[in-house]
């Protein structure tokens, strides 16, 4: 959610244009008299999407946990962008105890990817230390996609996939911008909501999912969780502190820090002012519960006319105990497309198929009903692992597959 | 031996040294060049991939002409688009897509669009705009360095060298070393006269980007083009062609090397490979300075009529440039000056140029069409701060050369002149022609 997925311009791809175009009597040229180095770079890889965190609708006694990065692929850019970064650490921190401090993590990374056709081998790092590999999803320019490869770990039960997916995340980012325009103008005008259109309809992103049996959490009653059946999830992307250039690549030294973190839907994008973005990134759950950001959550939510009461509701979710997502594991999640239940959803974790733009707004209003009237993907997720719905592929001219 | 015919003997030796030395590249060139690059392979254009990608964006922004997301990618296809093959068309559909998309949603939201609207206005030229929208961009996309590379590229445009260099220290330290910092490392490396050091960065550059499972074509053709450019700076002609068929063999026909490689083979005394290349060149782009170029070496073979066609071309190309005088500004000035033509308007052009561009070319620039409007102390002055940087380059030392020479300083100005030539014996066919000229007279 709010997620404006930092909308870079690629540079990447060599292209050849279809539309007509009609030169001039005089050639018009751009001069190189000034240096034009490409201003490419591979800095997309770590632009985190969303956090997913419910349970498998099919067998309660397991816990979904995905993260979506890198998105806006294009069906025809598929090959081109849908790998993982070899110098880029995804990470899930798993937090037990009820309070900020994560408690566990799981670590993925990839090698290099050597050709578009062959996978990557994820290494996976579970809590507690169990450790297994798993090849990635391979994306394809074909009309239909392949199949998602789904590796289950013998040892630890854990299920594994990784690949490009239809972007889950369903919101329509004019209709807000101008919305919140026209409150910071002193006359908020819920009618820019209806134009009601998915901006991430028709496009793609990466996704890591896993499986995790509960019992892997060992979670133990503590005064933050008394009934031990709370989880919370954040993601993070992250790249060593120190990269060297040489002539056999860019290599990662160093410690890992974080680049993006992702918990709640919103918090970051929309709330934190764009100033103090690189600020939220590289700082800790703790520190969301010391109330480093306190100042400007109260700041923007209370410009976008939120009263004390109901931002001390948002507040409590995002950051009084960490942003983390917060899954109740006894709650039972039941339904297609990876749950559907009112009883699950968010805040408590987040279901693909949860409209979490209308729940914040819910309480951005004063708990009126506010919505942006996109209320579903543009295409149907699965009703099994990995529920992430498959990347759309390229199709006949005419027919881009919006269907927003 | 009598006066007179030592005289002619004397005239003659020095023609048949002008001859000879045509051919002084081979010498000079013992390709010193220490720099190693991996053998070039074609990469493939992954056209069609990038076919189905502009359908697919064109489509969606028909059926949701709000589709600021797909304006952002449009945007990015353009600009790279431009970067193969020099037509300003691509930077106008870059612009209007980059506006459309801020239309939709405002910059603080957006930034692909303040991406795409900084990259084209460096392309054309605006190097002040494009300084501040991409330190805009970089207030709200902090943890990555692509906004600082377009910063840097504005920054020595401008002239300001210190700053570009303390921010691509900083980035590297805090962001980490990538091909994109390197290559600019590398432009003011040579800026500041360590051209051996910017061959060996822009080198490792290449190395590193070819390690990439999936590299792009375009981009490792301009690396080593630019590998090529700069050791032609330095003198080194056999290394400059051999770079521009590396390129060539990367990316065929890519037009900034068959312009690279027409000037090498000029350099080397191969007038006619050289007008061949430089006529594939401008077929592919009538880039003004390669159609000045191909004119020179029209004149220099006698084929006058030919010359002259190609120097009205350049007129015209840089008076009707839809873009206009703001990309053409310098390469007119200098075209003008480097022949002898109106004098007055090339001193305006640079003067107006140098008004907000103040980088050392600029400087060079205005000083040489100041010599040539009789305006020596101007002139002076200026070439002095064209030098300031230490930048190894024969032009320089020529256009100072010539200008010391006006000011009647005739040691200093033999100093400059034989620099130029013992750089570079061919920087330019014509001009060190005049430059030799000049020596023999002082």
């Amino acid at each position: 959610m709010f997620r404006f997925r930092k909308t870079i311009a690629p540079v990447a791809a060599v292209l050849t244009l279809t539309l007509a175009m009609a030169l001039a009597p005089a050639p018009q040229i751009k001069a190189s008299d000034h240096g034009d180095a490409p201003i490419n770079s591979n800095d997309q890889a770590i632009d985190q999407g969303d956090t997913y965190a419910f349970l498998d609708p099919n067998d309660n006694s397991k816990v979904i946990i995905a993260l979506t990065v890198r998105g806006f692929i294009v069906p025809g850019e598929a090959v081109n962008f849908g790998f993982f970064d070899s110098r880029v650490r995804y990470r899930f921190e798993i937090e037990t105890t009820g309070d900020a401090r994560p408690d566990q993590s799981i670590n993925i990374t990839f090698p290099e990817r050597t050709s578009p056709t062959t996978p990557q081998m994820a290494t996976v790092e579970l809590p507690f230390g169990q450790v297994f590999t798993a090849p990635t999803t391979l994306p394809t320019l074909a009309g239909t996609p392949n199949p998602p490869t789904i590796t289950t770990d013998a040892a630890s039960g854990v299920a594994f996939f990784a690949g490009e997916v239809d972007d889950p995340f369903f919101f329509d980012i004019p209709g807000f911008a101008r919305f919140r325009a026209s409150v910071l103008a002193g006359a908020p005008d819920p009618t820019q909501f209806n134009r009601g259109r998915d901006s991430f309809s028709g496009y793609n992103i990466l996704a890591i999912a896993l499986s995790i049996p509960a019992s892997l959490f060992r979670l133990q009653r503590t005064s933050g969780n008394p009934d031990a059946n709370v989880i919370g999830v954040q993601s993070l992307t992250q790249r060593r502190e120190e990269t060297i250039i040489t002539r056999a690549g860019i290599v990662g030294v160093g410690k890992f820090r974080t680049l993006d973190r992702s918990g709640n839907p919103g918090l970051n994008a929309l709330v934190i002012p764009f100033g103090r973005k690189d600020e939220y990134n590289f700082a800790t759950p703790l520190d969301d519960s010391r109330g480093q950001f306190a100042g400007d959550i109260v700041a923007t939510l209370g410009a976008l006319g939120t009263n004390a009461t109901n931002i001390g509701i948002l507040a409590s979710v995002y950051v009084a105990r960490g942003d983390y997502l917060r899954l109740n594991i006894s709650v039972p999640n039941t339904g297609t497309g990876g749950g559907s239940n009112p009883e699950a959803a968010f805040p408590n974790g987040r279901r693909l198929g949860d409209d979490i733009v209308d729940t914040f707004l819910f309480f951005v209003a004063n708990q009126n009903v506010l919505r942006d009237n996109v209320n579903s993907n543009d295409v149907p997720f699965r009703d099994t692992f990995p529920f992430l719905a498959p990347p759309q592929q390229p199709r006949a001219s005419g027919d881009d597959n919006t269907r927003n | 031996m009598k006066r007179r015919e030592k005289e002619i003997t004397g005239i003659f030796a020095i023609a048949l040294l002008a001859v000879v030395c045509n051919a002084c590249g081979v010498w000079n060139a013992s390709s010193k060049e220490t720099a190693t690059v991996p053998a070039a392979t074609p990469i493939p254009a992954d056209a069609d991939s990038a076919e189905t990608t502009i359908r697919f964006l064109e489509d969606k922004v028909k059926r949701d002409p709000e589709d600021f997301v797909a304006y952002n990618k449009l945007a990015g296809y353009y600009l790279q688009r431009l970067r193969e093959t020099g037509s300003t068309d691509y930077l106008d559909l870059a612009s209007r897509a980059a506006k459309a998309s801020l239309a939709i949603v405002p910059q603080d939201m957006n930034a692909g669009a303040l991406s795409a609207t900084a990259q084209v206005e460096l392309a054309s030229h605006d190097f002040r705009s494009a300084r501040d929208h991409a330190e805009a961009l970089a207030r709200i996309e902090s943890n990555k360095t692509y906004p600082y590379l377009i910063i840097v590229d504005a920054l020595i445009e401008l002239g300001d060298y210190d700053k570009a260099t303390s921010i691509v220290s900083k980035v590297e330290r805090s962001l980490g070393a990538s091909v994109g910092l390197e290559t600019r490392k590398a432009r003011l490396a040579a800026l500041k006269g360590q051209t051996d050091a910017s061959m060996e960065t822009l080198s490792v550059a290449v190395s590193a980007a070819l390690t990439d499972a999936n590299p792009q074509r375009e981009n490792v053709a301009w690396l080593r083009w630019q590998l090529g450019e700069t050791a032609f700076l330095a003198g080194d002609y056999q290394a400059a062609e051999r770079h521009s068929r590396d390129s060539l063999i990367t990316f065929p026909d890519y037009y900034r090397a068959l312009g690279l490689l027409g000037k090498s083979l000029a350099a080397r005394g191969d007038i006619p490979s050289a007008i061949e290349q430089y006529e594939r060149a401008v077929a592919k782009v009538p880039d003004a300075v390669f159609i000045a170029a191909l004119g020179d070496l029209y004149k220099l073979a006698g084929r006058e009529k030919e010359a002259a066609s190609q120097y009205a071309l350049v007129e015209q190309i840089a008076r009707l440039g839809k873009s206009g005088g703001a990309i053409y500004n310098r390469q007119l000035a200098l075209f003008y000056a480097d022949h002898d033509m109106k004098a007055d308007e090339a001193y305006a052009l640079a003067k107006k140029e140098y008004e907000t561009r103040r980088d050392i070319y600029g400087a060079d620039t205005l000083a040489w069409a100041a010599l040539k409007a009789g305006k020596i102390e101007e002139a002076q002055s200026l070439i002095k701060e064209a030098l300031k940087m230490g930048t190894r380059d024969a032009k320089l030392f020529y256009h100072a050369g010539m200008i010391h020479r006006a000011a009647g300083d005739s040691r200093t100005a033999k100093d400059y002149l034989e620099r130029a030539l013992r750089l570079s014996p061919v920087f330019d066919p014509l001009q060190a022609i005049i430059a030799r000229r000049a020596i023999e007279e002082l």
